[in-house]
């Protein structure tokens, strides 16, 4: 088994050379079957996203090089191959195999630990399988790479650690309020790190939205689109006595939140705590909020911070995700090698059947006994088997632990022809 | 005899493992498996229940009343109610605090017990519903160890996140607004109980009779009382949101302290209603 990665990324392409390679779930099946036809490949996955695009396959009869497996890519997509080959990179065998969980388990993403290539890696796999691309070695393959993704993902803090300024703030958001439905959230102003941020909290839960805004048109296109309500810069006061978060962003020179206008939501409020996320630059919020009890203030800057903080953290996690990918691709070298003895133990089960069918065939010709034939053959058949399972067994043992004398042994005893190749 | 120290043991065991279970997801900062270390807790829990039950089938002991099953029924009602609030609350890592001041407190049963911790029996304990003002007490005591220990992981919470220095094991502890619900709703436990035992302690009979003296002259009576005072008066103030949720956490913080040095005061010095 010799299998293949080739392909580009974000590491080695710019975004306008993998836009050339890129391929539409609908285009999957056609090139595959293009290099299928050519004799190029014998399995295949392709999988394309935003950032890369990879072949994942065992070579066919007439593949000498990868590029000829590229070649068809590029011919499909028709773009020159000269174009594309300065970013390509090559892995084989057990290089292959670690690359594939790398990616599986966003080791190998743009931002590490991202969660959205799990499910690119299985849609690719879902639809090679659904074309008849996918054989034994590339199913075990992918299984396992879905297992190492998932152990990374359980056994690290690789995924856990917020990094983006939106997710930083509904982390924290999290840690204050504790499940986000049944609270809500207020936008004062707009701009996209405040939409961001609102993507985020919606996408946790959050049960309600205002926004506030200047202008009172543009308050309604944002409060629009997460299904929420629109009010004047005026209202604020009055909104602060329901909101648990507060996301402000306007382009106000001077600061437009003062503790005097929360000391009248939290008559209201109670204990009630408020997060403030001040994105705005020069700041919305007053200094002086930062000091009541029940407000926590966070601004861009801290949040900027506590992401880079938590990437660090995800690049120490990296370590522990590496031996899991190591693990990995030592438990696909040691399936390989059992079936790579498939071939040897079938010839020798075959070479038995046949010798015992010999055997019965003479008895009853020379016998001529009553004897129910199909039984004798039933029973005979048993014996057979008995007698290979522990073979069988200490064959795949030696070839784990590559004991390649005893190997020879095992053919010579049974003048068998086939084994490793 | 031996049945009874198995269930110990075993429940001890389990309970140990649990922590070790608990401190490695947060070593790891790995996904945090709650379920599983739901059941092994709930597991413990079982083991110790056994423990306190067996007594009052194997022997003629009235249950409850040596030392080893206080301490034993004290840990016990730390975890029941840990694991009760977790029925409402996401508490996460909030085990690897509890656990192990659970299993100080059983260790405590450990040393305490001895061959003659289930003979025991007083005329005191034969008459009266003993065991079941006994429980109750010990279950208040217990809650208000949980909301002290609620109070301390809202506080390193909390001042984690004013100083804006956030780590991993941050996102573990449970939110805010958990801890505080958590640490209100022991209370509301702790203060029924308190009640629960304090009111069964006079319906089972005359208290004179049962101390040797009125109660409003018996120390531990008066701390349980004025224990209910402070717990009653910290819901008081959270539900008039006269103090923000920091400083009722100090508050429970320095309720309990009181509170422990009034309980070992009394039992120190003074030889009325005392176990110690």
């Amino acid at each position: 088994m010799k299998l293949q990665a080739t392909g580009l990324n974000h590491k080695t392409a710019p975004v306008d050379v993998r836009e050339k390679l890129a391929f539409d779930r609908e285009e999957i099946h056609p090139v595959l079957r293009q290099l299928d036809r050519a004799e190029l490949i014998k399995e295949a996955v392709l999988l394309s996203t935003c950032n890369r695009t990879e072949l994942y396959f065992l070579p066919g009869n007439k593949l000498q090089n990868p590029i000829d497996a590229v070649e068809v890519l590029c011919e499909f997509k028709d773009v020159p191959v000269e174009e594309i080959d300065p970013y390509l990179y090559e892995h084989d065998d057990l290089r292959a195999v670690e690359h594939c969980f790398e990616v599986a388990g966003s080791l190998n993403s743009m931002v590490i630990g991202e969660t959205e290539i799990l499910g690119q890696v299985k849609t690719a796999y879902d639809i090679a399988r659904e074309g008849g691309f996918c054989g034994k070695f590339l199913h075990q393959l992918f299984q396992e790479s879905f297992r190492i993704a998932k152990r990374i993902r359980n056994e690290t803090h690789i995924h856990r650690l917020p990094t983006s300024v939106g997710s930083c703030a509904v982390a924290l958001a999290s840690q204050i309020f504790g499940d986000l439905s049944g609270h809500s959230a207020l936008v004062v102003g707009g701009g996209d790190m405040s939409k961001q941020c609102l993507d985020h909290l919606t996408d946790e839960g959050i049960s309600s939205v205002k926004v506030a805004n200047r202008t009172l048109d543009k308050a309604e296109e944002l409060a629009e689109k997460y299904d929420g309500s629109a009010h004047p810069l005026d209202d604020l006061e009055d909104l602060f006595d329901e909101t648990d978060v507060l996301i402000s962003s306007t382009g106000s020179e001077e600061p437009i939140i003062h503790r005097s206008h929360l000391e009248k939501a939290f008559a209201e409020r109670g204990t009630k705590p408020i997060f403030i996320i001040d994105i705005a630059v020069p700041r919305d919020v007053d200094e002086d909020v930062r000091t009541h009890d029940n407000v926590y203030l966070y601004d861009i800057d801290s949040l900027e911070e506590l992401g880079q903080q938590n990437l660090e953290y995800r690049k120490q996690a990296m370590d522990q995700a590496m031996e899991i990918v190591q693990e990995g691709v030592q438990q696909y070298e040691e399936w390989i090698k059992t079936q790579d003895m498939g071939p040897l133990i079938k010839e020798l089960k075959q070479d038995v059947y046949q010798l015992v069918e010999k055997e019965l065939r003479e008895h009853f010709d020379k016998q001529q006994t009553s004897l129910n034939k199909s039984d004798l053959q039933l029973v005979a058949h048993r014996i057979t088997n008995k007698l290979l399972d522990d073979p069988v067994n200490v064959i795949k043992e030696k070839a784990i632990e590559e004991e390649t004398d005893s190997l020879s042994t095992v053919r010579e005893m049974f003048d068998l022809e086939s084994g490793l190749g | 005899m031996l049945a009874i120290n198995l269930t110990l043991y075993s429940a001890s065991a389990v309970l140990v493992w649990n922590w070790v279970h608990f401190l490695l997801c947060l070593y790891r900062k790995s996904k945090f498996e709650g379920r599983r270390l739901l059941l092994e807790s709930l597991a413990g829990l079982l083991l110790l229940s056994l423990f306190l039950i067996l007594p009052g089938f194997l022997t003629d002991h009235q249950p409850l009343t040596s030392r080893a099953e206080i301490f034993g029924l004290y840990s016990w009602s730390i975890l029941a109610v840990f694991l009760l609030l977790t029925r409402f609350n996401s508490l996460k890592s909030m085990g690897s605090l509890v656990l192990p001041v659970a299993l100080l407190f059983l260790s405590l049963s450990f040393y305490q017990l001895s061959a003659d911790s289930f003979s025991t029996q007083s005329e005191v304990t034969k008459n009266t519903p003993f065991w079941i003002h006994i429980f109750f007490i010990v279950v208040a005591y217990g809650s208000f160890t949980v909301t002290f220990l609620m109070a301390v992981g809202y506080l390193r919470s909390e001042h984690q996140l004013r100083a804006k220095s956030v780590d991993g094991f941050f996102f573990m502890l449970p939110s805010l607004e958990d801890l505080d619900g958590a640490l209100q709703q022991s209370i509301w436990i702790g203060l029924g109980s308190l009640l629960s035992g304090i009111l069964l302690a006079f319906l089972s009979g005359s208290l004179k009779g049962t101390l040797g003296t009125f109660w409003f002259l018996d120390p531990n009576v008066l701390g349980a009382i004025f224990t209910g005072v402070i717990y009653g008066t910290i819901l008081f103030i959270r539900r008039r949101a006269l103090f923000t949720n920091r400083r009722i956490a100090y508050l429970a913080i320095s309720g309990f302290v009181f509170i422990g040095i009034l309980f070992l005061s009394m039992n120190f010095l003074t030889q009325m209603h005392h176990f110690m």
